[in-house]
């Protein structure tokens, strides 16, 4: 490794952990470094930030952001919470359950994982906390379920995998619906188990008449994902498209079925979604120019070699890459992380025969699990603030919800068939 | 360093830069949304695609990120690591790490637009190949919004 890539490695490390915004971390870094080799002259700084995001593809990030927005004030969100308490909100432990399940349907309408804790825990969090559940179990649970947002399709995390591998995005998404569920059903599981234990009680006693009523407000909710996932896979429009049809559709519901979007709303929606994509693609921007020195500088050949070099087992392979996404994904933004690693790993992925959308869709459940630990856990963060509660509360009941998500992590690792069969 | 925070009234010129900033971003926003779904419309009820379908919002996409930059920058909203209280518990020390990041934020916003700027400049004369706009319409976008940025971090983004 020359000494140069070494200044750029340490000065993006050092401003990240100052609290450097991440995008003006990898910037900078880059900055210093162009100045001190001859690499290239300093004007590719405007040249590859501009190219990273000039992408038809990228369009579905902001996109898929304003779908979201618009269908939580929209009523589809309020929806989706009363048919899951129709369904399971009675038993002891259901609320938590109801809580899990939504985010899950949830994330399938609003691509990100911090919209989606947001959107559903400024819901269930009072509900929870009227019956009895600790805040900090509340929002453990809810953390990790929001986290599901980056792994069930329509996911932004899918997209820039997806844009920066040139790997199809349409099997990206239908390639993740297995795992998103299974790994929603193990947060279920764990959920219920705790709240029996401690006899943290259920909602409203079930009745058809209540489920039936429930079932007719979230039809229209419950066909958004199957729209978009359904036109994507089969053909009929791109993601970008897939995602402007997804603002029209919760635009039409929101103002002519359930009446509850005015305009000045959508205006305002419309200027959260504009700060939320200038935070997100401007990480993409800084992110293309750290990558090109990293490709300049044959840093995914180093990989290659260091990997190869040390096992000829594809498992342990992909255990390693695993292992440094984990750990990154404990401090760093998920976007940049796939942004910068991504293109290191592809040619280890080659060497060792993985499938790049497989390997996508683990990277996306490690990044779930890397949003819910400190200490920069976003989906955490967002989740005990929308509790109001100290982040630290929530760490006592943590391990058995990132207990389970690691377990389906290397169930997939050892069985790839429950993620590639559906390609 | 005492002014860290100036609570309750924020400085005028901070708040118009951040209201029009997201303001322009979200007309983009609307704008790029209205035509992608045109172009699905007109692929399969017209059964024609439009020569500019996909050129256009991508401008409009460059243009909105760094628009919509402004305002992280005017709020102090981009990602961070969050690190510096585990490490740092001063508040005295803080805030000068604070300030000595919102410099490099304005390092960097300085050459991102310098450089946008004599890019656009270089690459203005040549034409895009759906609608034969300048290529430095792209470029244009970095010094036009890295102005603004500096300006909300002076007018007090650099102490949020």
């Amino acid at each position: 490794m020359s000494s140069s890539l070494l200044v750029l490695l340490a000065g993006f490390g050092v401003l990240v952990l100052l609290d450097a915004p991440i995008a003006v971390a990898l910037g900078l870094a880059s900055i210093l470094y162009l100045t001190i080799t001859d690499l290239a002259p300093l004007i590719v700084v405007a040249q590859r930030s501009v190219a990273g995001i000039d992408s038809f593809t990228l369009l579905a990030i902001p996109l898929f952001l304003f779908a979201g927005l618009l269908m939580v004030h929209g009523g589809l969100a309020p929806r989706i919470v009363a048919l899951f308490s129709a369904l399971v909100g009675q038993r002891k432990g259901g609320l938590a359950v109801v809580m899990i399940a939504a985010c899950m349907l949830f994330g399938s309408l609003s691509g990100s994982g911090v919209a989606d804790v947001v959107a559903i825990g400024t819901m269930m969090m009072p509900a929870l906390k009227d019956k009895g559940y600790a805040p900090g179990y509340s929002a453990a649970a809810l953390g990790c379920a929001g986290s599901l947002g980056t792994v069930i399709p329509p996911s932004i995390v899918l997209i820039v995998y997806g844009a920066t591998t040139n790997t199809s995005i349409g099997k990206l998404f239908v390639a993740s619906i297995v795992p998103g569920i299974l790994l929603g059903l193990g947060l279920m599981v764990v959920a219920w188990l705790i709240a029996r234990r401690k006899g943290w009680g259920g909602g409203e006693p079930f009745s058809f008449a209540n489920l039936a009523t429930a079932f007719r407000g979230a039809a229209l909710a419950l066909l958004a994902p199957v729209l978009v996932v359904g036109g994507i896979r089969s053909g009929f429009f791109t993601p970008t498209e897939a995602a402007s049809i997804a603002v029209v559709y919760a635009l039409f519901i929101g103002f002519f079925v359930y009446r509850e979007l005015t305009l000045a709303i959508v205006f305002r929606l419309l200027r959260e979604t504009a700060e939320m994509t200038g935070a997100i693609l401007l990480v993409i921007a800084a992110a293309s120019v750290f990558g090109w020195i990293l490709a300049a500088e044959q840093v995914p050949q180093l990989a290659v070699s260091l990997i190869s070099g040390a096992t000829e087992s594809a498992t342990i392979a992909l255990f390693a890459l695993m292992s440094v996404v984990l750990v990154l994904g404990t401090f760093m933004e998920s976007i940049a992380i796939i942004l910068i690693l991504a293109p290191v790993f592809m040619p280890v992925l080659a060497t060792y025969g993985i499938d790049p959308v497989y390997f996508g869709v683990l990277l996306t459940i490690n990044l779930a699990i890397g949003a819910n630990t400190p200490p920069l856990g976003i989906d955490l963060m967002a989740a005990c603030r929308t509790g109001g509660i100290p982040l630290s509360d929530s760490f006592g009941y943590l391990v058995p919800f990132l207990g389970v998500m690691v377990g389906v992590l290397v169930l997939l690792v050892l069985a790839p068939q429950l993620v590639l069969f559906a390609i | 360093m005492t002014h860290v925070q100036s609570s309750g009234q924020p400085n005028p010129v901070l708040k118009a830069v951040d209201a029009s900033a997201r303001w322009a971003c979200a007309l983009g926003i609307a704008a790029f949304t209205a035509i992608i779904f045109y172009v699905v419309f007109a692929r399969w009820v017209l059964s024609s695609t439009p020569g500019w379908a996909e050129e256009l919002p991508r401008i409009l996409l460059v243009w909105t990120t760094f628009l919509g930059a402004v305002s992280g920058f005017a709020r102090g909203s981009h990602f961070r690591a969050g690190l510096l209280p585990l490490f740092a518990r001063s508040e005295r020390v803080q805030s000068w790490v604070r300030l000595a990041m919102a410099l490099c934020s304005a390092i960097f916003l300085a050459v991102i637009g310098y450089t946008g700027w004599q890019l656009a400049m270089l690459t203005w004369s040549n034409g895009t190949t759906a609608l034969d706009l300048p290529v430095g319409l792209f470029y244009l976008a970095l010094p036009v919004s890295a102005v603004p940025a500096l300006i909300a971090l002076a007018a007090g983004g650099a102490f949020k």
